[in-house]
């Protein structure tokens, strides 16, 4: 558990989040847009929590930020505005090519 | 543009049950989750709101007809995407346009329904399609020095097997309105 949600919600969430990435790839989404994405099969869920699965999936690698030209200090742009895209081993993971026991059910 | 999105209110849509495993295909095309008739682990937790397993798996396996339709239209409307590094940001507007039509259409069911979204992909589909074909008629035709006339045509029961699959009229008078479909309002429920 982790800020009171339960395992098998936040590997959904995380999973969820890959998939919505791997729509668009190699495309990448703002974190408010996921956000919106999300809230259709997790209405309770709240930014807080993305930021911290955001941060888990970009050190396992699995999704990045793509920092924009236009950002003067990328730490100074707004979360909801940070740009992520699937890496190549977040796309193996969505496609099922590899496999990662935290985020299989 | 960053503003009107940060602006907009965030839609809460009422999520009932728990998801089912999924297998990834390809880019937004995703199975419909499994059967899980025996599945007893977990069954009766509380997940997204206080819903169940069965309902959770019914909006998980709409969710994802909508995606596969939503990243058809993708593929048909701005072909293979971009590479999205910092190097290519100059690209920024294109890349941001396709997150927004992928929000758009992938969470505003009220807006176009998912039926109206598979019929608006396969018709523009089948309209690249026929335009694919056109160009290669057209190729051949300029090296043959040949006139198009007649293969630009489509073929004679196009129309009629558009029109009982999709609903759509396709043809009239020999030319082309596929076009049309791309409106969400010329396509019928």
């Amino acid at each position: 558990m982790a800020n009171g949600r339960k395992t098998r919600q936040i590997k959904r969430i995380r999973n969820e989040a890959l998939v919505a990435l791997k729509v668009i790839y190699p495309a990448c989404m703002q974190a408010e847009q996921l956000m919106r994405s999300l809230l259709v099969l997790f209405p309770i869920l709240e930014f807080d929590h993305l930021k911290r699965d955001l941060h888990y999936l970009c050190e396992k690698g699995y999704i990045e930020r793509v920092v924009t030209l236009t950002e003067n200090g990328s730490g100074l742009t707004p979360w909801r505005r940070r740009w992520f895209k699937l890496t190549t081993q977040g796309m193996e993971l969505a496609d099922r090519c590899i496999s990662d026991p935290a985020l299989e059910e | 543009m960053e503003k009107a999105v940060t602006k907009k209110t965030t839609r809460r849509t009422a999520v009932k049950k728990r998801p089912a495993k999924t297998t990834p295909t390809r880019a937004g095309r995703m199975k419909q989750p499994t059967s899980t008739g025996g599945e007893t682990v977990g069954h009766n937790l509380p997940v997204a709101g206080h819903t169940t397993g069965e309902d959770w798996h019914h909006r998980l396996a709409n969710h994802r007809r909508r995606q596969a339709s939503v990243s058809s239209i993708l593929d048909e409307t701005f072909g293979q995407l971009a590479a999205c590094s910092p190097d290519l940001w100059e690209r920024r507007a294109y890349l941001m346009l396709v997150g927004l039509v992928y929000e758009r259409l992938a969470l505003h069911e009220d807006e176009i329904s998912t039926e109206e979204l598979i019929s608006l992909s396969k018709a523009l589909a089948e309209n690249r399609r026929v335009e694919l074909n056109q160009r290669k008629l057209r190729q051949g035709d300029d090296t043959t020095q040949a006139g198009v006339s007649d293969d630009e045509k489509l073929p004679k029961h196009f129309a009629d097997s558009v029109r009982q699959v999709y609903g759509l009229d396709v043809e009239d008078h020999g030319e082309t309105k596929v076009e049309r479909a791309g409106k969400p309002n010329s396509v019928p429920p």
